[in-house]
């Protein structure tokens, strides 16, 4: 059973959320865990290191809308970083590169 | 029709060249996982393993591993209506309750891949149909709308009481072997 790791770290006060592995329907519920735990404590403005990762399927990507829905309820948003190109291409197919800010780079997700 | 058509009774072939054992066309690779999410990897990692042998490129693999982790999905969430709630901590109830079956046919130009799971399953309308898609911040309903667009077809249909989803990812000809050596002149 592939598993899901996330790490969680500050720079210059944003949360960067450091994800390798699967992030599929098994895994995915402790994505979201940490997403809203982080949101609620106020940290609105996530950065989602998805560097690590080497799949993500419709569930991974409904919880990152969901994280993204509760962040803007709070003012906030959330910075994708996703180098791995067969990874965004799932973003672009589901046309999700429109709605989340996708960088290839922690440097310019975080100077954004 | 059932998960075990095309079966092969002696699916190996022997090169009278080298010896070894190649496939051919409709060998068949079967998978069977516990009706959970905790296994659907399981699934992923055997298909993926059948196209890497086959010679797919890293993008159709992606693609085939992802349809698949789809079609398991919705087998496993959609599975036999009153089963016991497989999301709680008793994987051996759920392993007892649903079954998934995965079966992976080896064609000369394609990978045919059926996922089939017992119970009614989530309807899909029988052949070939194109589901809607999700609003823009839809949290659920990308997965068959995705399988759709990465595989080269995929038909929905009903059999004995289960659900089959049938997909195929085909099969691009091989490149040439390179040329080696430098009195190489024609290849």
């Amino acid at each position: 059973m592939a598993d899901l790791v996330i790490d969680t770290r500050t720079v210059d006060g944003t949360p960067v959320l450091d994800l390798s592995g699967e992030v599929d329907s098994y895994n995915s519920p402790k994505l979201r865990e940490r997403m809203v735990r982080l949101i609620d404590d106020g940290q609105s403005r996530l950065v989602i290191n998805m560097s690590g990762v080497d799949y993500i399927d419709s569930t991974g990507l409904g919880t990152l809308v969901g994280g993204l829905k509760r962040a803007s309820e709070k003012g906030g948003s959330i910075r994708i970083i996703c180098p791995n190109e067969q990874i965004h291409k799932v973003f672009s197919i589901t046309g999700l590169v429109k709605v989340f800010q996708i960088f290839d780079n922690e440097q310019s997700a975080l100077a954004t | 029709m059932g998960i075990n058509d095309g079966v092969m009774s002696d699916c190996a072939v022997r090169d009278p060249d080298s010896g070894h054992e190649s496939v051919r066309d409709t060998d068949l690779v079967q998978v069977r996982i516990p009706g959970h999410a905790a296994y659907i990897g399981i699934a992923r990692q055997a298909v993926d393993a059948v196209g890497e042998q086959m010679g797919l490129s890293a993008e159709d693999r992606s693609a085939v591993k992802l349809a698949v982790g789809e079609a398991c999905n919705n087998a496993v969430q959609y599975g036999r209506p009153g089963d016991p709630d497989t999301k709680g901590a008793d994987l051996c109830a759920a392993a007892k309750s649903r079954m998934v079956f995965v079966a992976c046919r080896l064609r000369s130009d394609a990978l045919e891949i059926d996922v089939l799971n017992r119970g009614n399953g989530f309807h899909p309308v029988p052949g070939v149909y194109s589901m809607p898609k999700p609003e823009a911040l839809a949290e659920h309903g990308r997965g068959l709308p995705l399988m759709e667009i990465i595989m080269d077809s995929v038909e929905y249909s009903n059999v004995d009481g289960s659900t089959l989803v049938r997909m195929r990812k085909q099969v691009t000809p091989p490149l040439a072997e390179p040329c080696l050596g430098e009195n190489a002149v024609t290849c």
